[in-house]
């Protein structure tokens, strides 16, 4: 709940000062956008992190190997374990969409087609989250990671710059943005959406996959 | 059964290639307990978490009753203690640790906290249960550590190094579990550095050198095959002169005598010499793992 405060606390804060740097119009829309482009990218890094966090702290205290010893698939257990959370993080986002929503007064529009594109959306960053754990698996360099998470993901989700535009993320939070905003978008964004979200994802299962074999021949699994 | 067949393993980095495994064939029976003994650097932390499947061999062949390393069956024919000071949540209680690996393990919850309730109490952790677990001592981590490992009840158990860190009552109590395993059928292979330990509870030896196994024996007969011919004699009356043609050494009070015979049959030659001196007790020694490994392992020192 505290954690909930601070988020809406802290975006109170950079509303303030975008409007104090003239950056926002008055028409409210590009607070909006700014707000949905927060949102998302607080959702994505959670999740990217989830996988990434849990490998290192399982590395840590040698319970990875134990995992591994009750026959569970390491891939298939994080995949299962973001999952089971991921309704939580869902019910999160939603709240503050409404909260923050009605302070700064944007005219979002709720229509069941959210639902598609945020969970694609989710699954781009659990396939982003994957290959962030994979790398984890291999070198353990947690910090770096997440620092490298932070800075892309939120260019990605919350300016709309046309360098970006192939970035997986990218396309779900433009999806996403112009259903919330009450516009609609056409078959060839869906269909976009769906196939990156499928490359993403299935890539994010591989890598991390070919790390875990990777190191099991190194004889790293579990190590510190 | 546990069967390793000739497994070989070599770590590869960059720079250099360590082989480790070169062609290691080991079986552990059910109701035995096999102690994999080797110096440092062996590879039998390797070897076990190769039959683990955390490390994969570059060739050979591990399977457990039946089962090789991928079939989901497999998994559930062991448990293992690979690090006695890891492997457990910090944060979690004792309790809750074992619940989960219970749970995981595919017990119903009601199972699981039965399960976990009566290791902790075997295991004298009982009084520990609630606490988290960052807060315990050493030794009590390597039981609860144990504990996990076998918190399933599999038919094999793995140990690597598992009295390290304990103290004696401790050690005791869990050479006594671990005997224990073994009359209820169940196989275990142990590594140690601890010789007493192996020699207490071994039932077969094997010995790691050079990436292979050089020795591996029903210990028995590894005691016997070494089995020393000396013979300690205890005199009731100081022995005065030196009247033994064999070699032999005797303590200041003249009275202990050890002797060491090239052939059995030199012990009647021994006892007549010496029947002008009232003997008290006379035993033979019995050979001593330790002294054993070491002759068996043998190679120039690195230092
Ligand atoms: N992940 C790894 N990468 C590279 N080399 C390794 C790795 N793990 C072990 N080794 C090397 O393999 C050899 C065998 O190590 P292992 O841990 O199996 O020996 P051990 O018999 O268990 O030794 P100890 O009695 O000290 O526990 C050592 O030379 C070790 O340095
Ligand atoms: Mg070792």
């Amino acid at each position: 709940m505290l954690s909930l405060v601070l988020i809406g606390f802290i975006f109170y804060l950079l509303v303030g000062f975008a409007r104090a740097a003239g950056a926002l119009d008055a028409s409210g829309v590009q607070t909006a956008k700014l707000l949905v482009g927060y949102l998302l990218g607080l959702l994505a890094v959670g999740i990217i992190s989830g996988p990434a966090m849990q490998v290192s702290r399982e590395a840590r205290s040698g319970t990875l190997e134990n995992m591994v010893l009750s026959g569970q698939g390491l891939t298939a257990f994080f995949v299962v374990q973001v999952l089971a959370r991921l309704w939580l993080s869902l019910l999160q986002f939603g709240l503050l969409f409404a909260v923050l929503g009605t302070i700064f007064g944007a005219n979002f529009v709720f229509s069941w087609q959210l639902l598609p594109a945020l969970f694609l959306f989710s699954l781009t960053s659990l396939g982003l989250g994957l290959m962030a754990g994979a790398v984890i698996l291999l070198f353990k360099e947690v910090s770096q990671i997440f620092t490298l998470v932070q800075l892309l993901v939120f260019p990605a989700v919350i300016v709309e710059l046309p360098q970006l535009q192939w970035f997986p993320l990218t396309l779900g939070a433009g999806v996403f943005r112009k259903l919330i905003l009450g516009g609609s978008a056409a078959p060839l964004e869906w269909a976009i959406l769906l196939l990156g979200t499928v490359v993403v994802y299935s890539l994010g299962v591989y890598l991390f996959q070919s790390a875990d074999l990777l190191a099991r021949k190194k004889g790293l699994l579990g190590h510190e | 059964m546990i069967q390793v067949e000739s497994v070989e393993k070599a770590y590869t980095s960059r720079k250099n290639t360590v082989r480790v495994l070169e062609r290691v064939s080991l079986e552990v029976r059910p109701g035995e307990v096999c102690a994999l003994l080797g110096r440092n650097g062996s590879g039998k932390t390797t070897t076990i978490r190769i039959i683990c499947g955390l490390v994969l061999p570059d060739a050979g062949r591990v399977s457990i009753n039946g089962y090789t390393l991928g079939e989901p069956e497999y998994m559930a024919q062991f448990g293992a203690l690979i690090d006695t000071n890891r492997g457990l949540y910090p944060r979690l209680s004792p309790l809750e640790n074992l619940q989960y690996t219970c749970m995981v393990r595919g017990m119903s919850r009601q199972a699981a906290v039965e399960r976990a309730k009566h290791l902790l109490e075997e295991l004298g952790l009982w009084d520990k249960r609630n606490a988290p677990t960052q807060t315990l001592s050493k030794g009590m981590l390597s039981k609860l550590a144990f504990a996990n490992a076998i918190a399933h009840d599999p038919p094999f158990v793995l140990l690597d190094e598992p009295t390290l860190g304990l103290d004696i009552d401790a050690a005791e109590a869990l050479e006594a579990q671990i005997r224990q395993m073994a009359q209820s059928g169940k196989g275990i292979l142990l590594t140690t550095h601890q010789m007493e330990v192996a020699e207490r509870l071994a039932s077969r030896v094997a010995i790691l050198s050079k990436g292979r196994i050089a020795v591996d024996r029903p210990k028995s007969e590894l005691m016997a095959m070494f089995a020393r011919q000396t013979y300690r004699v205890v005199l009731a009356e100081p022995l005065l002169e030196d009247i033994l043609p064999m070699a032999h050494s005797l303590d200041e009070t003249r009275t202990v005598l050890e002797v060491s015979l090239e052939h059995p049959r030199q012990i009647y030659e021994l006892m007549d010499k010496l029947r002008p001196a009232p003997i008290k007790h006379i035993e033979r020694l019995e050979a001593d793992l330790g002294e054993i490994f070491k002759t068996l392992t043998k190679e120039p020192h690195h230092v």
